[in-house]
């Protein structure tokens, strides 16, 4: 994904899109995940067999990877700001391999306590046009004289 | 379904207390493809206003550890998933700096809902730096449902 360069608050609209973006975690890329958050103990996310027995029908992607895509998303439509915030519901398991569209829009904004603030929503799609996870973000940067 | 000793809800436990390293910050960073200079490489952090690199936001899932904490057991039969999470970050999460991380079950409960019966327990962790100072808050969401259900 390629940073955006760095834009005013006076260049920033209710309603801007952010994105999209599309990723697709690959089996690879999820035991890379594991082993960077010690997550190799739940075998459900690589094991065919300890999924179906999690009653899953695949093993999945890790909610907390998929959110990791939604923070990528926000810190690069933002450089130079400070992400405070973010609330994220995980509606249906991501399954390896399928491309995720990643997309979000400015929602609200303020200039307060010598701070500028966006709010945003961010949207995981799987490609069944499927809610993966939604959130909601805060993001700030102190304003400049 | 959720076998939880009603007193263990809001008992705060130490999961860990951790020296971050630049290394670990990297190896997170690029396993989620997220290849920021401010998480990389120490000059372009330290040109942007930071001390040393800094780690992505999700790297606080690495700090609490992979799974949920504190356990908590289900009767046999039922399976759980992470259902969400709301981040607070107040600060950064530099290299080179020591944490620690506490945790707690603040909810725990269970209802029938129209796939059946669920439960739903709810943890939160707080991350503070080496001066007590909370930097992130963590609260999160596991949906317990019986494991004969596939989705």
């Amino acid at each position: 994904m390629n940073m955006q360069t760095e834009r005013t608050f006076s260049e920033i609209e209710i309603g801007d899109e952010l994105g999209p973006v599309t990723r697709t975690p690959t089996t690879e890329m999820v035991q890379r995940y594991a082993a960077a958050v010690d997550l190799k103990e739940l075998r459900f996310f690589f094991d065919p067999e300890e999924a179906r027995k999690n009653g899953l029908q695949h093993p999945i992607v890790p909610g907390p990877m998929t959110a990791g895509f939604m923070t990528q998303l926000l810190k690069d439509s933002f450089p130079g700001w400070r992400l405070q915030s973010m609330s994220t519901t995980f509606r249906t398991p991501a399954l390896h391999g399928e491309p995720l569209n990643i997309w979000g829009n400015i929602t609200e904004m303020d200039e307060q306590n010598g701070l500028y603030t966006v709010h945003c929503d961010v949207v995981v799609e799987n490609p069944r046009g499927d809610r993966v996870a939604v959130g909601t973000a805060r993001l700030s940067r102190k304003k400049t004289v | 379904m959720i076998k939880l000793d009603p007193s263990q809800i809001g008992q705060e436990t130490l999961l860990a207390t951790v020296t971050v390293t630049a290394e670990e910050i990297r190896r997170f960073a690029e396993a989620v493809g997220d290849l920021n200079p401010l998480y990389l490489d120490a000059e372009a952090a330290r040109t942007a206003g930071y001390s040393d690199v800094i780690a992505p936001p999700l790297f606080c899932m690495k700090m609490r550890g992979g799974r949920m904490r504190p356990d908590v057991p289900l009767e046999p039969g039922y399976a759980s998933l992470h259902a969400g999470q709301d981040l607070e970050f107040v600060d950064e999460i530099y290299a080179g700096q020591t944490y620690t991380i506490t945790a707690k079950v603040a909810e725990a409960y269970e209802k029938t809902g129209r796939s059946g019966p669920m439960g739903f327990i709810v943890r939160e962790v707080a991350i503070k730096n080496a001066s007590g100072r909370v930097v992130v808050t963590l609260k999160e969401r596991q949906i317990v449902r019986s494991a004969e259900k596939r989705i």
